[in-house]
């Protein structure tokens, strides 16, 4: 018996074989069991591809949700950026950029660390870069390993049990050597009781009357610290009360402090209101929007406060540098000793750059100045703006693409320039090159957000529009308050110099991509 | 929706109501995308053959003629459109040479590997090995598995014989398995 071809079973099993030549193979099936079986096995193969085609749609058309994948990349960057900056200004601490930040939700309080935050930007900008950078590289670091992880698992799904394992044993809980925790409606160290380590309580209401050797670590509504704490203590609670001994710091996040006690070390507190008769070893820095010094303090004290008085019984061992609304706002009471220096320095008042006409004017000549760019370049090289930004990882491509741009290309510009044309010119022409692209940067983000945004309608829009609802996004997002916009503006550079790299990179072979 | 409702759409579409251009785009945008991804192999490029063939829809309409199923003519306006679009990215090659047809009798195996594709991981794989399919294989394969042609209407967008088309599509299944055992 002669089996007939392969191609043809595949034309059988696809219904594609002329009447005759089907009768043909369907007779040899009957009497072929090894040609029955190849036949079955080329059934099986074409409902594996016709349902891989259906999957794959679905899971494809799922994906390109109009402009979602970007609104949750941007959003979710949105979000990193202001969880990490205000993680920032939390560890900033001390420094008077963060300053009234807990005191009062007001106009003014809002103004205010809007200066401060301005000018944190202008003497920090370096660092803030640095750090930016880390961050970045972190997250490269991060998606690698995540790729990778993600790749090993899926290739191999033991692998899974194995990963699984692993998060367990290095995330749970190990069992606690050095800190007690104590949780309970409420906590109480008893007058006669000892802890021997440092204690982690969280309780609607925390009393310690006893001894506690390590440190206080206390979450809560109520704290009351009666007996003596050897540590520090960190506190987050709604009110505070120190009436014992702390031998280490206090380190409190709180709506009301008082310490009537004795703290051998600082007193680093954020709250409403600050009462101070005890004694504090050290210094005291106080964010609040009150504060009462009446007790001792053996070095300076750093306040940034609505208001501030300085009992008469107060003993200040240090300076008294004190960061208010107006002079008014502090009182220092006759009798009051103050050994070193008081320096009271008020906020300048400027006016809000929002609230002034000037800077909505610039803004809209930049705007302008950016489409009529947009619209020139689009019309010489439309290619340029074949790259688009819909996914996190095009979007993560870019913005490495434009650090590489932004960091290299500059540095081996400098290296020939200085060869050939000298250092002087070599700086300027670095400069307006990087300031340029800077500016370009924008217009690429800008064209391709408007563009992904504007996909989902039915009709192609036109690229102006596009443009222009990009960069009015672009110039918003970079514009806002706080550090946001700084962060903002540096992410649109990268991501939009990484967007002019593969745009020049298509545009060479790539002539229009509009009909 | 059943059949006299999209009939409605259509008409009312035809006779440029834009809600009823806006419906059907709502309705088959998901399919036409399907498609054109499988052609084009790039998210980008299908998302644009996606807005340009629903931004030509209004006048494409005129040639719809009601005999034929919708879903039907669209896919095959959608398939030329990307054909043409291909075309034009090979800078004016012309896709398919129409080659030798497949004649010899080929060694008869006991299974396909393709069969046993049926867990999750063996499915990525096998729509990476579709991906990286050659145009000329992927694009017969994809109008015979996603658009449901048969190998004459295939034969017939791409200009080439009835035989050519079968052993395209046999030779595009024959890399796939190759490509799943070398994996």
């Amino acid at each position: 018996m002669d089996h007939l071809p392969e191609l043809t079973y595949s034309m059988y099993v696809d219904h594609e074989l002329a009447d005759p030549e089907r009768r043909r193979v369907e007779h040899h099936l009957a009497e072929c069991d090894r040609c029955w079986r190849l036949v079955a096995a080329l059934e099986a193969e074409s409902r594996v591809l016709v349902e891989l085609f259906q999957h794959f749609e679905e899971r494809e058309s799922a994906r390109s949700g109009i402009g979602r994948s970007l609104l949750i990349t941007v959003g979710s960057a949105l979000g990193v950026a202001v969880g990490l900056d205000r993680l920032l200004v939390a560890v900033e601490g001390a420094a008077p950029g963060a300053g009234s930040w807990m005191s009062r939700f007001s106009l003014a309080w809002l103004q205010d660390l809007f200066f401060n935050n301005a000018f944190d930007l202008i003497r920090e900008g370096p660092a803030m870069l640095n750090a930016l950078v880390t961050v970045l590289g972190l997250l490269v670091l991060g998606a690698i390993l995540f790729g990778v992880l993600r790749h090993f698992i899926s290739r191999h799904p033991m692998s899974m049990a194995l990963v699984a394992t692993a998060l367990i044993a290095f995330g749970a809980p190990r069992p606690a050597s050095a800190i007690e925790r104590r949780h309970a409606e409420k906590v109480r160290v008893a007058s006669d009781e000892t802890v021997h380590q440092t204690l982690l309580a969280s309780a609607e209401t925390i009393e310690v009357d006893g001894t506690i050797e390590g440190s206080l670590i206390a979450t809560g509504r109520r704290a009351l610290v009666r007996g003596d704490v050897k540590g520090d203590l960190f506190v987050f609670a709604q009110e505070t009360e120190v009436t014992g001994t702390i031998e280490g710091s206090i380190y409190a996040w709180v709506s009301s402090l008082t310490v009537s006690g004795h703290v051998n070390q600082d007193i680093v507190v954020f709250a409403s209101d600050v009462h101070l008769p005890g004694s504090a070893g050290r210094d005291v820095a106080s964010f609040s929007g009150t504060l009462d010094a009446a007790g001792t303090i053996g070095r300076n004290v750093q306040a940034y406060v609505g208001a501030m008085t300085v009992s008469r019984s107060a003993r200040i061992g240090g300076n008294l540098e004190a960061h208010v609304k107006k002079t008014g706002d502090v009182d220092v009471e006759q009798g009051a000793i103050i050994s070193g220096q008081t320096q009271i320095s008020t906020e300048k008042k400027e006016p809000n750059r929002y609230a002034t006409g000037h800077f909505y004017y610039w803004q809209a000549i930049w705007l302008a100045g950016a489409l009529i760019l947009g619209l020139f370049l689009y019309w010489i090289a439309p290619g340029l703006f074949a790259a688009r930004l819909d996914t996190g990882a095009s979007l993560l491509w870019s913005a490495l693409a434009g650090f590489l741009v932004l960091v290299a290309t500059p540095i081996a510009a400098i290296v020939a320039c200085i060869t050939l044309v000298g250092i002087p010119v070599a700086i300027v022409a670095v400069l307006l090159w990087l300031i340029s692209w800077v500016f370009l940067a924008k217009v690429f983000v800008g064209a391709s957000l408007g563009r992904s945004l504007l996909r989902g309608r039915p009709t192609e829009a036109p690229f102006a529009l596009a443009l222009l609802a990009g960069l009015a996004i672009v110039f918003v997002a970079t514009n806002l308050p706080y550090h946001v916009g700084g962060w903002l503006d540096f992410v649109v550079i990268l991501v939009g110099l990484g967007l002019g790299a593969f745009g020049v990179r298509n545009g060479m072979k790539r002539r229009a991509i509009t009909p | 929706m059943d059949e006299a409702d999209l009939q409605m759409v259509i008409s009312r579409a035809m006779n440029d109501d834009a809600d009823a251009q806006g419906e059907l785009y709502r309705l088959f945008r998901a399919r036409v995308f399907g498609l054109c991804r499988h052609l084009l192999g790039r998210q980008e490029d299908a998302e644009d053959a996606t807005s340009e063939v629903f931004s030509r829809l209004p006048n494409a309409l005129k040639s719809y003629e009601a005999p034929l199923p919708f879903p039907r003519w669209l896919l095959s306006v959608t398939s030329h459109h990307c054909l043409d679009r291909l075309r034009r990215r090979q800078l004016e090659q012309r896709l398919f040479e129409p080659g030798p047809v497949e004649t010899l009798t080929l060694p008869v195996r006991e299974a396909s590997p393709l069969q046993q594709v049926i867990s999750e991981e063996g499915r990525d794989r096998l729509k990476k090995a579709i991906g990286a399919l050659a145009e000329q294989y992927r694009v017969p394969l994809t109008l015979r598995y996603y658009s449901d042609l048969s190998y004459d209407e295939i034969a017939q967008q791409l200009s080439l014989s009835r035989a050519n088309v079968a052993t395209l599509i046999f030779r595009a299944k024959q890399q796939l398995r190759r490509a799943l055992e070398g994996a």
